[in-house]
């Protein structure tokens, strides 16, 4: 059953069409990769999943997004529920400058999510343990969040979004910054993450796309031209344009 | 060979001729601050030094104003001091004249100042003491001249007057002091014992009302601005006309508060509070400029982070935003502090230019600020003055150079690296 459902969805920035038509269904449970050429509109489709895009300047939005099966753009929908339900790791790992122990505990925090502090250190070492970061950092919680390295602070983000329980977790691009050893950490951390939330990741490592991914997902130019199931994807694309993306005659 | 370049030796050396040329003018600028600075020294430095004449004077109960017990008891101060000054330089004054050039030695103030010694110490009374006083601003400018080797082409003093002022160095009895009260004492008419304490405790209550004024309207606003409003035309203006009031000349500030604040609502002239409330506005475009940079300074990925774990926009502000953008908005404030700290056109126009002799209590009271009092003083034409209005200077650089480096310490102590 899909955990989300876009229909239909248009995106315009000013006059600028970004998306067009895209629908798009997020298997619970899987992880579902966005692929395509830079600009194709992959990442923008990715915040709207969690009204991200609510916060620029000049930003139109037509169509749906569901979240079992409830519109997220709907007037009465609470956009801080939505965000507590789906979670976002971003490009350049963005760890708040304060401590460790803060920046995991900071979302469990605003949404009252605890009643003892016990309640709050459990939360920590489970969400740090998740993003296999506790052993790294478990005696030095009080350090700033930004003292660590960069694969280390995208992990950290990582553990702060699992903190809040989401039950989707949006990806965008998150291994970029990061070198190939961080890179494989973070993905055995996600192909962990999908016994118990669906994961959206947006990519521009097809490899990766592919080991990781058991939906794709390619867009381009605003479109969605292509998703099904990974495998099928890669060995057997069905339209022209995704067979000359994969294969990488494109520019 | 070929050489590559053809032209590098000219480019070379317009390279240096630039750098020669912008040193120049560092070292320019350079001079030109330390000739200030060293200018105002010279001047300065000599009021923090005061002379002062030791005197053996009598508070012999003869001398008593009143007897009678319900009155404030007093004693006949120039009485004891003529007679100390006579039993000291051996003279007896038979005119109205000569009475006055011995009397002209010491400072016309010293009845008030020996009136409040015995008030302090009413045991004195009917006993001889050695008492240190303050010498007359004429003597003392005198004094000074003579350690600089400089002779004025028409004497301070009447000739009979340097006489006795070589008589009683020759006793050992004229020293030069550290002047104290130039700090612990208020405006007077007298040059030796007027002192800067008024015009800091006005500058203090006057600088504590800008800042409890412009800081939460300044930082209000540019957090609004930056944060909260939707960038359209309105916004757009209020923030050209929030960076023209910036350049606006101060003293129409001034005009708005005496006419707002004064004729307006009514509120008490010449206080630090009316001083304070113009000074704001003053300061204000200052304290929403450079919040608004420390804001923008703020990398959107910690917003975007906020958000994306559900943070309201409130939250977002407050938890994260604020505090990071602190460092710059404390800098900003300071900054603009030192600015209104040396403003002196628009308090001139609320009143604050009237002679304060006494500290204000609250910031109701009439008071005068540093650099106001730098502009009474200026205005004398006593050479105690000129001197004193060099002090004043003086230590109002000193502050502004303290809060430059607290400002500095501040911002190092703070900033935080992403």
């Amino acid at each position: 059953m899909a955990k989300m459902q876009a229909q239909k969805l248009n995106l315009y920035y000013g006059y600028k069409q970004v998306l067009q038509d895209v629908s798009l269904n997020i298997p619970a449970k899987q992880v579902t990769s966005l692929i395509g050429p830079s600009g194709c509109g992959k990442s923008s489709f990715l915040r709207c999943l969690n009204r991200m895009n609510d916060h620029i300047e000049g930003v139109r939005i037509e169509g749906k997004v569901k979240l079992d099966r409830k519109n997220i753009y709907d007037p009465s929908a609470d956009l801080v529920s939505l965000r507590a339900r789906v979670g976002m790791v971003f490009q350049k790992p963005n760890p708040f400058p304060k401590s460790i122990y803060e920046n995991v505990a900071y979302g469990p925090r605003i949404h009252g999510m605890y009643k003892t502090q016990a309640d709050l250190d459990h939360i920590v070492e489970r969400s740090l343990t998740q993003a296999g970061l506790w052993k790294e950092v478990k005696d030095r919680l009080d350090q700033m969040g930004t003292s660590l390295s960069g694969g280390q602070q995208q992990r950290l983000c990582i553990a702060r979004a699992v903190a809040v329980n989401p039950e989707v977790l949006l990806m965008d691009e998150p291994c970029s910054a990061l070198d190939p050893i961080a890179t494989a950490k973070v993905e055995e951390l996600i192909d962990h993450l999908r016994t118990s939330l669906s994961v959206v990741i947006v990519t521009h490592s097809l490899s990766q796309a592919a080991r990781l991914s058991q939906q794709t997902a390619f867009f381009h130019q605003g479109r969605l031209i292509e998703a099904s199931p990974t495998e099928t994807l890669f060995t057997n694309p069905q339209n022209d344009e995704t067979q000359k993306y994969i294969t990488g005659r494109y520019g | 060979m070929i050489k590559p370049f053809p032209n590098i030796n000219r480019r070379l050396l317009k390279d240096r001729l630039f750098k020669a040329f912008s040193a120049g003018l560092v070292l320019l600028i350079l001079s030109l601050f330390l000739g200030l600075f060293a200018g105002i020294c010279w001047k300065g430095l000599s009021s923090f030094f005061k002379a002062e004449i030791v005197l053996d004077l009598s508070f012999s109960k003869r001398y008593l104003k009143s007897t009678d017990p319900g009155q404030e008891q007093a004693l006949n101060y120039n009485f004891i001091l003529r007679k100390a000054l006579q039993k000291e330089l051996d003279v007896l004054p038979q005119t109205l004249e000569e009475n006055r050039e011995l009397m002209g030695l010491v400072s016309p103030t010293t009845d008030i100042a020996l009136h409040s010694l015995f008030q302090k110490n009413p045991e004195i009374l009917g006993t001889r003491r050695q008492i240190s006083l303050r010498v007359s601003d004429n003597v003392d400018q005198t004094l000074k001249m003579k350690i600089l080797d400089f002779e004025p082409a028409n004497s301070l003093l009447t000739e009979t007057q340097q006489e006795w002022l070589e008589t009683l160095k020759d006793q050992d009895q004229i020293h030069q002091r550290f002047n104290t009260s130039f700090f612990t004492s208020s405006d007077s008419r007298d040059p030796m014992v007027a002192g800067i304490w008024a015009a800091l405790i006005g500058s203090l209550y006057t600088l504590m009302v800008t800042l409890l004024i412009s800081l939460p309207l300044g930082v209000g606003t540019a957090l609004y601005l930056e944060e909260f409003a939707s960038k359209n035309r309105w916004t757009n203006w209020i923030e050209i006309n929030i960076a023209n009031l910036a350049a606006v000349p101060s003293i129409i500030f001034g005009l708005l508060g005496l006419s707002i604040f004064l004729t307006v609502w009514g509120l008490p002239r010449s206080s630090p509070l009316v001083g304070g409330m113009t000074l704001a506005l003053i300061m204000m475009p200052t304290v929403v400029v450079s919040t608004r940079s420390a804001l923008k300074a703020i990398p959107k990925g910690i917003r975007e982070g906020a958000f994306a774990l559900g943070a309201s926009k409130v939250q977002t502000t407050f938890h994260h935003v604020l505090p990071l953008a602190l460092p710059g908005i404390i800098t900003g404030a300071i900054l603009g502090l030192a600015r209104t700290l040396g403003e002196s056109a628009p308090l001139l126009l609320v009143g604050m230019v009237a002679f304060v002799s006494q500290p204000p209590l609250t910031p109701m009271d009439a008071a005068t600020v540093l650099p106001v009092q730098i502009f009474t003083w200026a205005r004398n034409p006593e050479r105690g003055f000129i001197e004193n209005t060099a002090g004043a200077i003086f230590v109002l650089i000193l502050i502004l150079i303290g809060i430059s480096m607290i400002a500095k310490i501040l911002r190092q102590r703070f900033e935080r690296k992403w």
